[in-house]
């Protein structure tokens, strides 16, 4: 009966100890609880969230050379890649470029894999997509998301060891496709050949100007300029107009480089 | 009419309280439990056959993937035995191996907080299920700043570690619960003087646990030993054995930590405090392995071939998981695909000590004793 009565004792002193450390814990403790859809959580800026290309931002090409590096890396082969040979350019030029994020396991063997710096770990974690399908990211898709880690970068294979640790190779630059520095730069072009050139837009250019300060090669650039830019004019996609143009005088424009 | 006399039941394969996807047939007489078997395969992903079409690199993710709430041990079982396999060729170095114990280490606190703290869900308080959802998340966020994933980390490398560990994430010693979620420290600090002590009070103290779990599922010794229990299981019986201790593996011969065993016979609340202790180890070996990383930089990769082709042979590589004794069996025909991967998980092993414990129990029981064993599905299955 002792015995009984001093186990209820217990039961009862250890069920008020409960009570008193949830109470404690809900009144005194900071809460912990992160509002999801209205307040995302910060992750850290090398988290593994997609697989995304990266473009490089002085002439708006991506930075993918078609090697087929990241393609043999994959531990669960979900990387589509085809290419073909430019004639023209001497270079390889990606048809289709998929992930299927489906089957992605974010294991980052790409990135580390990749030899030129044209895949990044993107920071997005909502990978929920409506229609399954829509979980195979083309191209197209990769880059734009990709856009936004990518920076001028010069051409030539990644260093191997750096300051960072070498899968850390992303920076949030916030770019968007307004900072392609090439006037006839735009997202998902091809690799131009080797000797190519940029043409900066009017904004990047002035900071050159600067710092060649000789007066003499100035003209002569506005004069490369105007050589080179009907021809790259097909080449152009939209969005590379500027935004503000009413549609009459782009129009307007374009009448009138093709007439000359 | 013949009255039936035992009524078989099936718990699962979606039951919430059987910890991942398993079915438990059981028969009972009443209230009590006559037969008891598990049913597996309902996770089974072929991970020892499709490793053998996968390069050495490649099949530390899928490790992962085996037991995904530890992850780390798991890597540092296959990797530490591909490693073996290359022999003297390659050497890993000084700093990679104290990452590597410091993340299992840390890893094991991890794991363990979530066997204790489903185990006291499935009992049925649910409080301490949530508090040990609060620390792991803080514990998950650590792991995501070092190896940028949460929970699959793909971060040991044959030969050392992907990265070195992220400035600023070791912390200081007098770090405190502010800085839980930043550094490694930080998180230890809490964990002592915060989170070890709630345990005790909430749920190792209350008697009304400690009424649902001893004498409960008792396991002997012999039995222990003779199913090839391990881990806390085994520790639980009153059998000292750590392979930490006893073959250490990687650098354990270095830390000061001790083995916690089970007094009471091995019965349910047995396992439950070897977890409990061990985690208060485990953060034992964790401080000294911060004390050593902080002073000595270096390098965490060791010189490795580009395409990772071992000598022709076989080894068996055994390590102390969070749950129990993980070893992994490589054949190399000098390929660079492993010939043969076979890989032993202690939850399979326990799983299969259902049948023995649960005759005699009641049906309520059954559901700690599975608690208690700590078993993940994905292991099982692999």
């Amino acid at each position: 009966m002792t015995n009984m009565i001093g186990e209820a004792w217990r039961a009862g002193k250890s069920f008020v100890t409960g009570l008193n450390i949830t109470f404690k814990e809900m009144v005194f403790r900071p809460a912990i609880t992160v509002f999801y859809p209205d307040e995302l959580d910060t992750v850290p800026a090398w988290f593994r969230g997609i697989p995304l290309l990266k473009t490089d931002l002085l002439t708006g090409e991506y930075n993918c050379t078609s090697c087929g590096l990241c393609v043999e890396a994959c531990p669960v082969n979900v990387i589509t890649l085809e290419w073909h040979q430019d004639p023209i350019t001497k270079k390889k030029v990606a048809d289709r470029y998929a992930i299927d994020m489906s089957r992605c396991m974010l294991c980052n063997y790409c990135i580390e894999a990749c030899p030129f710096d044209a895949l990044v770990m993107g920071m997005d974690y909502e990978l929920c997509k409506v229609d399954p399908e829509n979980m195979v990211y083309e191209m197209e898709y990769l880059l734009r998301l990709g856009l936004k880690y990518s920076s001028v970068a010069q051409p030539g294979p990644k260093a191997k060891k750096g300051a960072l640790p070498p899968w850390v190779f992303h920076e949030l630059t916030g770019a968007t496709e307004e900072d392609i520095q090439d006037e006839a730069g735009f997202l998902g072009r091809a690799p131009q050949a080797k000797g190519y050139t940029p043409v900066l837009k009017a904004q990047y250019r002035k900071e050159e100007t600067v710092v060649d300060q000789p007066p003499a090669p100035a003209p002569a650039k506005v004069e490369a300029k105007v050589a080179v830019a009907p021809a790259a004019t097909p080449g152009m996609v939209p969005p590379d107009q500027p935004p503000a143009n009413p549609g009459g005088t782009e129009s307007g424009n374009k009448d009138g480089e093709e007439a000359e | 009419m013949e009255q039936a006399k035992e009524l078989l039941v099936n718990m699962g394969p979606q039951h919430p309280s059987t910890h991942g996807v398993l079915r438990l047939m059981v028969k009972l007489d009443g209230e009590t439990v006559t037969w008891c078997e598990p049913d597996i395969g309902y996770l089974h992903r072929c991970f020892e056959k499709l490793s053998e079409f996968k390069t050495y690199p490649q099949v530390i993710p899928f490790t992962d993937r085996t037991d995904y709430l530890a992850a780390i041990t798991n890597e540092l079982c296959f990797v530490e035995g591909t490693e073996k396999l290359f022999g003297d060729a390659i050497v890993v170095p000084e700093r990679a191996q104290y990452i590597r114990v410091l993340l299992a280490e840390f890893q094991r606190i991890c794991s363990h907080l979530l066997a204790l703290g489903a185990m006291a869900m499935d009992i049925g308080a649910i409080t301490p299920f949530l508090y040990a959802w609060r620390d792991r998340e803080k514990m998950y966020s650590l792991f995501e700043r070092i190896t940028g994933g949460r929970m699959l980390y793909n971060y040991l490398r044959i030969g050392g570690v992907r990265n070195d560990l992220p400035a600023g994430i070791l912390g200081t010693p007098t770090d405190g619960e502010d800085k839980a979620d930043q550094t490694i420290w930080g998180f230890i600090n809490y964990f002592d003087s915060y989170v070890w002590p709630q345990w005790e009070a909430l749920v190792t103290d209350n008697r009304i646990f400690q009424w649902r779990t001893q004498d409960v599922g008792k396991l002997s010794a012999a039995n222990a030993i003779a199913y090839g229990a391990s881990g806390a299981v085994l520790r639980g019986s009153g059998v000292k054995f750590d392979l930490r201790k006893n073959l250490p593996n990687a650098i354990y011969d270095r830390f000061e930590f001790d083995i916690p065993v089970g007094k009471a016979g091995g019965d349910c609340f047995d396992r439950w405090i070897v977890r409990a202790e061990e985690m208060r180890q485990s953060s034992r070996i964790v401080k000294q392995a911060l004390a050593w990383l902080a002073e000595n930089p270096g390098e965490t990769m060791g010189k490795v071939p580009r395409i990772l082709k071992p000598p022709k042979g076989e080894i068996y590589h055994r390590i102390e998981g969070a749950r129990g004794e993980v070893s992994c069996y490589i054949v190399s025909d000098g390929g660079t695909n492993p010939y043969k991967v076979k890989w032993r998980s202690p939850c399979f092993v326990h799983l299969q000590l259902m049948p023995l414990i649960c005759p005699g129990q009641k049906i309520a029981d059954v559901i700690a004793i599975l608690g208690s064993i700590d078993i993940v599905l994905g292991e099982v299955d692999r």
